[in-house]
């Protein structure tokens, strides 16, 4: 009676090693790597939109207009970057800062996905708030 | 010299394997191959290639090959992204220059803002980038920088090339 050999010995254990590194650790990593630089993309988005809000904020001719304008460029800058504008919580002192000299500052917080790779698919997500502030010029005009 | 084999099944399966000829490295008398005792003791066979000599070496011939293409795909694709997030700060640092421009050079200077940043940061892709600028109205005025990609990989051949449109825009900044 010849015995059976499925199992016996190591033949093709290189193949399942390799196949199974590929799958649990390969695979996994890289996935994680290209999650990455997304990840920064989207806090850098805010980084921007915060950054266009002061801006429009100190180039406005008066505060009633730079808070609008800021809001307008939140939503904007969101926008383009495929982000959902209502889904952002926008904080503007644009109408109690606005004047020559002081500071203007804008937070932005939005949820973003926690992981996400391009073309694939995204999972979960978290909150993320950037902020900044800009000096209005002291020697402009009102 | 004999060597008992067992499998599974016992006993009853025990094999015995005999090597004429005395041990001498690999092989034994002029013109007669003999089997590895510990490979005939695990219960390999020498076939069309011998057994499992030089197994290692295809092992990890196939694994480097393997290791090497993912590695490269992977590279690739960060390249790709890489050049994403340099073309997007192109497009921002072009709408903003646009902005602060004087008036009538908006759109002129929005273009060499842009094409500085991408020969700066992406001079890789640079020759595969489409760089618009226009003036919109709206918020004051503003001055939007368009950016059209086709991003060829790095590696040709390992993963496909990436298109893609990045926008930005700026409010106009004037003298007050």
């Amino acid at each position: 009676m010849k015995a059976v050999r499925v199992f016996v010995g190591q033949t093709g254990s290189g193949a399942v090693e390799l196949l199974l590194i590929t799958a649990v650790l390969l695979v996994p990593a890289a996935l994680l790597l290209l999650g990455l630089p997304v990840l920064l993309e989207y806090r850098s988005l805010g980084d921007a939109a915060a950054r266009e809000a002061v801006r429009a904020c100190a180039a406005a001719p008066g505060p009633a207009a730079g808070q609008q304008r800021a809001q307008a460029a939140v939503r904007r800058m969101l926008g383009e970057r495929g982000l959902d504008p209502q889904n952002a919580e926008t904080r503007i002192d644009c109408r109690r800062a606005w004047a020559p000299g002081n500071e203007v500052s804008v937070r932005v917080s939005y949820r973003i996905p926690a992981w996400r790779i391009v073309g694939i698919g995204e999972v979960g997500t978290i909150a993320v708030n950037r902020s900044y502030r800009e000096k209005i010029q002291p020697y402009r005009s009102r | 010299m004999k060597i008992l084999h067992l499998s599974d099944s016992g006993a009853e399966d025990a094999r015995i394997l005999s090597c004429p000829a005395p041990r001498r490295g690999l092989r034994g008398a002029p013109g007669r191959r003999l089997k590895h005792p510990t490979a005939a003791a695990a219960g390999y066979r020498a076939g069309l290639l011998g057994g499992q000599r030089g197994a290692a070496a295809v092992g990890v011939l196939l694994s480097v090959s393997v290791g090497l293409l993912f590695t490269l795909t992977l590279v690739n694709a960060l390249l790709m992204l890489y050049g994403r997030a340099a073309l997007q700060h192109a497009a921002d640092a072009g709408a903003r220059a646009g902005g602060r421009a004087e008036q009538g050079r908006e759109t002129a200077a929005c273009r060499e803002a842009a094409g500085r940043a991408v020969a700066d940061l992406a001079a890789l892709y640079a020759n595969r980038v489409s760089i618009t600028c226009r003036r919109a109205t709206g918020g004051g005025g503003l001055v939007g920088a368009v950016l059209q990609a086709d991003l060829p990989p790095v590696f040709a051949g390992l993963g496909p090339g990436w298109k893609f449109t990045i926008r930005s825009s700026s409010v106009r900044e004037r003298l007050q």
